[in-house]
């Protein structure tokens, strides 16, 4: 049965939404690590830099709280991660296809 | 010696790898397409594109200037992250919040830090620093909490800041409450009094711009309606106000603000909660209103949390037993064979009173929800 309501709806779009702002911001955190070890930035930028990035994990941690989404956002998070996981599994395993396709009898 | 060091994969990858990764190694995109009909090309498309981390750009030497133009920008901006303050007056409270901003067509909460200093109320934005809200203490003429719905459905208490000249501000800040009680605390230390409590005005003025003269608002609240299948599109739910005034019963949608449902109370007859199977959402919990026109009797379909439809139907039943109680049917119900009209209590009771024949609505009422709440 499919039950859809304001509640689960928002659960639902607000949850992808903020999933895939943190997936952004943890890329670019990662970036911004590389940045800052590669010395190419002053001691004022860093600082700048840093500050930030904590600001937008206060304020995305902040719309979680309020909204109560928290799990559906991991979910969300989850759920993504594992078609990455399945995409690239058989994108470097490609055995892994005729493994899959032997399994459902085709 | 079981314990043989073999490679494993048993870190997952996910989707913050994968991008780290592509970011990482940069991403180079060189395309050449022609779109040619019956031999003769027509469109051509030359792409190039790049993506890649700025760490790995300026390993390849890509965008070096605009990354040093863009950083000395900012160096020599210089920004301060407070607001400018003046000789003497010193922050006595700073809190994160937003204020409603409406001019022309222009309508949005803009979000800041409030700082209430000894003399202004400002609201500030860091990066790039822009005062979004300046308001002197001595203009401040009253303060009002009031709780509103928001768009997500969660009530909040707004502040309303009431100005010279009938101007309003209204603010929404993490907590307001402490918020009042500041901007009360320091008017009360400067000797600035405020007045009492004025009416308060609308989020949005344009809500309430249908009201004809003499005409108040006794009940208003969130809502779905069903609009009705017009040439251009099927039945939809939207969301909108559904307003009860002295005079009228009307809908009207959030996004454009057109009245697509009006009619005098007088012309309601029947105002049930019912559950019922729409489509996709089974079992919804639906309010239904019947009204009588020239044109004969149609039903409007609304939808939204039970309760409210609960209120609304308690709402509109006692509006209508009070505004024309004489206008109100009884309940009747006339027999199919000698069309012989009784109340529909009595056909249960006693059948028609001519042929004895039984009135199979009240029963099915009986058995649906709405019979329970009445």
């Amino acid at each position: 049965m499919l039950d859809i309501d304001e509640d689960n709806l928002k659960h639902g779009v607000l949850g992808l939404v903020l999933a895939l702002v943190e997936v952004i911001r943890d890329a670019l955190k990662i970036q911004a690590f590389k940045r800052m070890e590669s010395g190419g930035l002053t001691a004022d930028e860093c600082e700048r830099l840093g500050r930030a990035l904590m600001d937008l994990d206060v304020a995305i941690d902040e719309i979680k709280k309020e909204q109560g989404i928290s799990e559906s956002v991991q979910a969300i998070r989850d759920g993504l991660d594992d078609i990455v996981d399945d995409v690239l599994d058989k994108f470097l395993n490609p055995e892994r296809w005729t493994d899959d396709a032997e399994k459902q009898g085709i | 010696m079981t314990n043989v060091l073999e490679p494993t994969r048993d870190r997952r990858a996910t989707l913050v790898d994968l991008l780290d990764r592509i970011l990482d190694k940069g991403l180079v995109i060189h395309a050449d397409i022609i779109v040619s009909v019956a031999g003769i090309p027509l469109l051509g498309v030359n792409l190039r594109a790049a993506l890649a981390g700025m760490e790995t750009m300026l390993k390849y030497g890509v965008m070096k200037d605009w990354d040093e133009r863009t950083r000395s920008f900012a160096r020599k901006q210089a920004w301060k992250k407070e607001p400018p303050l003046t000789d003497g007056e010193h922050v006595l409270i700073r809190m994160f919040g937003s204020h409603y901003y409406s001019k022309g067509i222009y309508n949005t909460w803009r979000p800041g830090y409030f700082y209430l200093t000894n003399e202004r109320l400002l609201l500030f934005r860091s990066e790039p620093d822009e005062v979004l809200l300046e308001i002197a203490l001595e203009k401040i003429r009253c303060l009002e909490l009031k709780r509103e719905e928001h768009l997500a459905g969660k009530e909040r208490d707004l502040l309303y800041v009431f100005l010279e000249m009938n101007e309003v501000a209204i603010l929404d800040a993490e907590n307001t409450a402490e918020l009042r009680r500041a901007i009360e605390g320091i008017l009360e230390a400067r000797g600035l009094n405020l007045e009492k409590t004025k009416v308060l005005p609308l989020l949005n003025e344009k809500t309430f711009d249908f009201l004809v003269e003499g005409e108040k608002v006794n009940h208003s609240g969130r809502i779905w309606y069903l609009a009705a299948a017009d040439k251009t599109s099927p039945a939809t739910w939207k969301p909108g106000l559904l307003h009860l005034t002295n005079k009228r019963l009307c809908w009207r949608s959030e996004f454009d603000c057109k009245l697509l449902f009006q009619i005098a109370t007088s012309q309601i007859e029947i105002v049930a909660v019912e559950t019922r199977e729409l489509g996709v959402l089974k079992k919804k919990t639906v309010l239904t209103i019947s009204y009588k026109n020239a044109k004969g009797v149609f039903t409007a379909t609304f939808s939204g949390e039970e309760r409210k439809l609960r209120e609304w139907e308690r709402f509109l039943r006692e509006n209508a037993s009070r505004c024309d109680a004489a206008s109100l049917k009884p309940d009747l119900e006339a027999c199919p064979r000698y069309n012989e009209e009784s109340l529909v209590e009595e056909q249960l009771k006693e059948g028609c009173r001519v042929c004895g024949w039984v009135s199979p609505r009240p029963k099915e009422k009986a058995s649906s929800p709405q019979a329970e709440a009445a």
